[in-house]
């Protein structure tokens, strides 16, 4: 069974199925590299119109969806872009740089192979850092640092465990969940191919989808696990799936109370902007009562308020040291978000556990440090997604 | 000297003078070239066409109209252009040499060969 929705190809609209879909987005995408500019994207629309004649007399032959072999023979009879880029001005520009080598000395082995000089070269390989999630234990950070670093996971899995008995733990579990946070899930057969450093050339995207639609067997695809290793890999999967329940519920009951807070804080600025604030303090005696529960959950919000900014910077950091993808502008907002109730929650909670005379400077202080973040997490945040 | 690299070499060359050919006779879209390009062996790749077209265009020889189908979006619907009868000219006239020194070249030896090699 295999998911499938319409596309409009050319002004037609096709069934197709989400794979086939893939990889004719990627073909489509790889004719638009190949072929740039205003006439680049004309020859690309004519050929997508191209393609559209072909599902359509597929279509007219008795096919209710497309499937991903029409798409293999479309691009078949199509031809990859390598086959179909314009020859006359690769070859004129191989004709002029092949004169200047021969007069550098360039040894004749060092020169161009006569079979490569049709077609341009094959796409730059780009290896990138994501988390292979088919291979995870816990959040698949190690599985894909593996694939990047090009090393075997379970080997990095015991290395890192070893590290984090050696290390007290919290070091190595606050890391591995910020990686966890900012690194990206590679999901598309690009991405994949992007993570595993192979070139991301059709047959790698067809070869990968086919891979995609069988789950692996194995941890690692073409290797043979031997026990020991298959042995360790179960340890650690069944580890994981105690300590990820474990988690859940901190985690849940954790969200649930700060959803409470949220709430409620909301509700204070709504009534500390309707009534008078020292008023409504002398009037609300819970106020005097629950002091030092605003004033630990005031503080509770700047941890999370600077929590965001520093998350927001290893983000941005791992942009230009892994190759990672900018996050998604939803993600930018939802924490925009959520840093402006954190400030707001703070600046309330720490307002009303100042006004009761207790630690009144203490609370003063964060409340102008709060201020000041404020400004800086919008513009870290802001800037780089302005610029992208 | 690879074999299939040659042929292809001499088909892209050619594809040109064809294509202009073809559109002499009238104009077409893009799939009936592809089809009488296709049942004279010419192509392979049909993307070929494309990128091919857009260069004729950018240099004169071609022009295109929209125009409404019966059967799906518009066509487009190529036609020459005097610049391009020109070039087709001069490619005619040089396609005409050609092919007369390869027939020559083909044609049976009319004298026995041992006569010039050295005795």
């Amino acid at each position: 069974m295999k998911k499938s929705f319409p596309a409009n190809i050319n002004g037609k609209i096709f069934y197709i199925d989400e794979d086939a879909y893939m990889l004719l987005l990627d073909y489509l995408s790889q004719l638009r590299a190949t072929f740039q500019g205003e006439e680049g994207a004309e020859i690309v629309n004519d050929i997508e119109s191209r393609i559209s004649e072909h599902f359509d007399e597929r279509i007219k032959l008795g096919a209710n969806v497309i499937t991903i072999n029409d798409v293999n023979r479309v691009i078949e009879i199509m031809g990859r872009p390598e086959e179909i880029s314009d020859p006359p001005e690769t070859d004129a520009q191989q004709k002029q740089n092949e004169p200047s080598r021969t007069n550098d000395g360039t040894p004749q082995s060092e020169r161009p192979q006569p079979h490569n000089t049709v077609g341009p070269p094959p796409p730059p390989i780009t290896k990138r850092l994501y988390r292979d999630v088919r291979h995870k234990v816990f959040g698949g950070v190690i599985a894909g640092l593996a694939q990047y670093l090009g090393w075997d996971a379970t080997i990095m899995r015991i290395l890192y465990a070893i590290l984090t008995i050696c290390t007290y733990a919290w070091p190595c579990i606050i890391v591995y969940l910020i990686a966890w946070m900012v690194i990206p899930v590679a999901r598309t057969p690009k991405e994949i191919l992007e993570m595993q450093g192979q070139p991301v050339t059709l047959d790698n995207i067809g070869h990968t989808v086919i891979n995609n639609a069988t789950p692996p067997a194995a941890p690692v695809p073409g290797e043979d696990p031997s026990a020991f290793i298959s042995f360790i890999n179960t340890f650690f999967s069944i580890a994981a799936k105690f300590i990820v329940g474990f988690f859940a519920v901190i985690f849940s009951l954790t969200a649930f109370t700060f959803t409470a807070i949220i709430l409620a804080s909301i509700a204070g600025i709504c009534l500390l902007s309707f009534a008078g604030i020292p008023d409504i303090l002398e009037e609300l005696d819970f106020i005097e009562t629950n002091m030092p529960i605003a004033e630990t959950w005031g503080y509770i919000c700047v941890f999370f308020a600077l929590l965001i900014p520093s998350l927001t910077i290893v983000r941005y950091c791992c942009i230009p040291l892994f190759k990672a993808k900018s996050p998604a502008m939803v993600t930018v907002i939802t924490a925009i978000i959520f840093e402006l109730l954190f400030i707001i929650g703070a600046v309330v909670l720490l307002g009303i556990a100042g006004h009761s005379g207790e630690h009144y400077d203490y609370a003063a202080w964060s409340t102008t440090a709060l201020q000041y973040t404020a400004a800086f997490p919008l513009t870290a945040l802001l800037a780089p997604s302005a610029s992208a | 000297m690879n074999i299939d690299n040659l042929k292809s070499q001499m088909r892209k060359g050619m594809l040109e003078f064809c294509v202009l050919l073809l559109l002499r006779r009238g104009d077409a879209y893009a799939s009936e070239m592809i089809a009488r390009l296709k049942d004279a062996h010419l192509i392979v790749m049909e993307g070929t066409l494309y990128p091919l077209l857009t260069r004729l265009k950018n240099d004169g020889l071609l022009s295109y109209r929209w125009e409404e189908s019966m059967q799906g979006p518009p066509r487009k619907y190529y036609s020459i252009t005097p610049a391009g009868l020109e070039f087709l000219g001069q490619l005619q006239s040089s396609w005409d040499e050609i092919s007369n020194s390869v027939t020559l070249l083909l044609a049976k030896p009319i004298s026995n060969p041992s006569n010039i090699l050295p005795q």
